[in-house]
């Protein structure tokens, strides 16, 4: 198992699998179930509950993939419903905890959009910053124990990370297709020098151009 | 487009707008700043395919100034609760589609790719005009002011 979270959690893959005999579809509708539950606990105010939920969500989610994994049953399909899971408990989490008056609506549903937009560019650029779960918990301790509104700043922390990411995402996409197209330019050029046809002849140097050579 | 436009169509914005303080940097970075974010990223690509000779048409531009960042610059602007960043990036790229070179407006997620409008006409000659009448613009709304500062540097 290369994945880390598959190691830590290669007893827990092993006992939901084999002993429950669950397929990763039905942890990933476990894991929307709770999901829901801990954006409706939050969202009538029984934060701490919440939270314990949410962790538990989280875990369970962790097992949908850790089984398609370890027992060979990955699809597109899994993959599109484990996102679509994913997304669904984060944005009803984020609402709820406007719901609850914890954080601004704005914020909430800006935190929503750019999470959404780190999904839309994922398939093209491969990156997401993730740790948007982890952000409420650390938005909770900020609640909890010191008093300020931990949660709108986590919120924020998130709408900021997921827009980075997104727009990061564009140029890394962008910046690969670019290499592919040079790439295949300096190909054709190094054949056909080697084939000795005549080259096309340069552009004319420009004044930046004379300033570097 | 070149430096220039960019610049004084984002000052005649600025002065017809009356922005002040932060508003008058955001616009400023999303007006012209994209621009300096922007072509150095593909600088090693560039040197890669052509070291230090010109390549006239090379695809300097990446999706950080494609209208597809406005998905990224409008909630930006609801957070900020500004418009100028969308305002003053719509006037930039609006700049940038009037001269030929390409331009991939959605990309990465589509790489359709187009000159953009008025592609009939010199770049230059639209540079001229465009830089023009923004300065003479400029003029028109800030002249007391300038008038002032000259006076100012000789009385």
């Amino acid at each position: 198992m290369k994945n880390p979270a598959d190691r830590a959690l290669a007893a827990l893959i092993v006992f939901s699998h084999e002993t429950l005999g669950l397929s990763p579809n039905q942890l990933s509708a476990i894991g929307l179930a709770l999901g829901l539950l801990a954006a409706l606990l939050a969202a009538t105010g029984h934060i701490g509950a919440a939270m314990v939920v949410l962790a538990v969500s989280q875990l369970v989610d962790g097992l949908d993939g850790g089984v398609a994994r370890r027992y060979g049953l990955q699809s597109e399909r899994g993959r599109l419903i484990e996102a679509v899971v994913d997304r669904t408990c984060e944005i009803a989490f984020f609402l709820a905890l406007a719901a609850a008056g914890l954080a601004t609506l704005k914020i909430a549903a800006l935190a929503c959009i750019a999470v959404l937009l780190v999904t839309l560019g994922e398939r093209a650029s491969g990156f997401d910053p993730g740790f948007k779960r982890f952000m409420m918990y650390f938005g909770y301790a900020l609640y909890a124990w010191a008093g300020v509104p931990g949660f709108e700043i986590a919120l924020s922390v998130v709408f900021f990370a997921n827009l980075a990411g997104f727009a990061v995402g564009t140029v890394l996409a962008d910046y690969r297709f670019q290499g592919e197209i040079d790439e295949a330019v300096i190909v054709r050029r190094d054949f056909e020098a080697g084939s000795g046809i005549a080259r096309r002849p340069d552009d004319p140097p420009t004044f930046l151009s004379k300033l570097f050579s | 487009m070149t430096i220039l436009p960019h610049l004084a169509l984002t000052t005649l914005g600025i002065q017809a707008l009356g922005l002040e303080g932060a508003d008058i940097a955001l616009a400023y970075a999303f007006g012209y700043g994209i621009d300096l974010v922007d072509h150095p990223i593909k600088l090693p690509l560039y040197t890669r395919k052509n070291g230090r000779k010109n390549e006239t048409h090379y695809h300097w531009r990446t999706p950080l100034q494609e209208p597809v960042a406005l998905l990224w610059i409008a909630p930006l602007s609801v957070y900020l609760a500004t418009a100028v960043p969308v305002l003053f990036f719509i006037s930039h790229f609006a700049l940038d589609y009037m001269v030929s070179y390409e331009k991939r407006p959605f990309a990465p997620f589509s790489l359709y790719s187009t000159e953009g409008v008025l592609t009939g006409y010199s770049d230059a000659a639209k540079e001229v005009v465009v830089t023009s009448l923004c300065l003479a613009g400029s003029f028109a709304l800030g002249h007391r002011q300038i008038l002032n500062f000259i006076g100012g540097l000789f009385g």
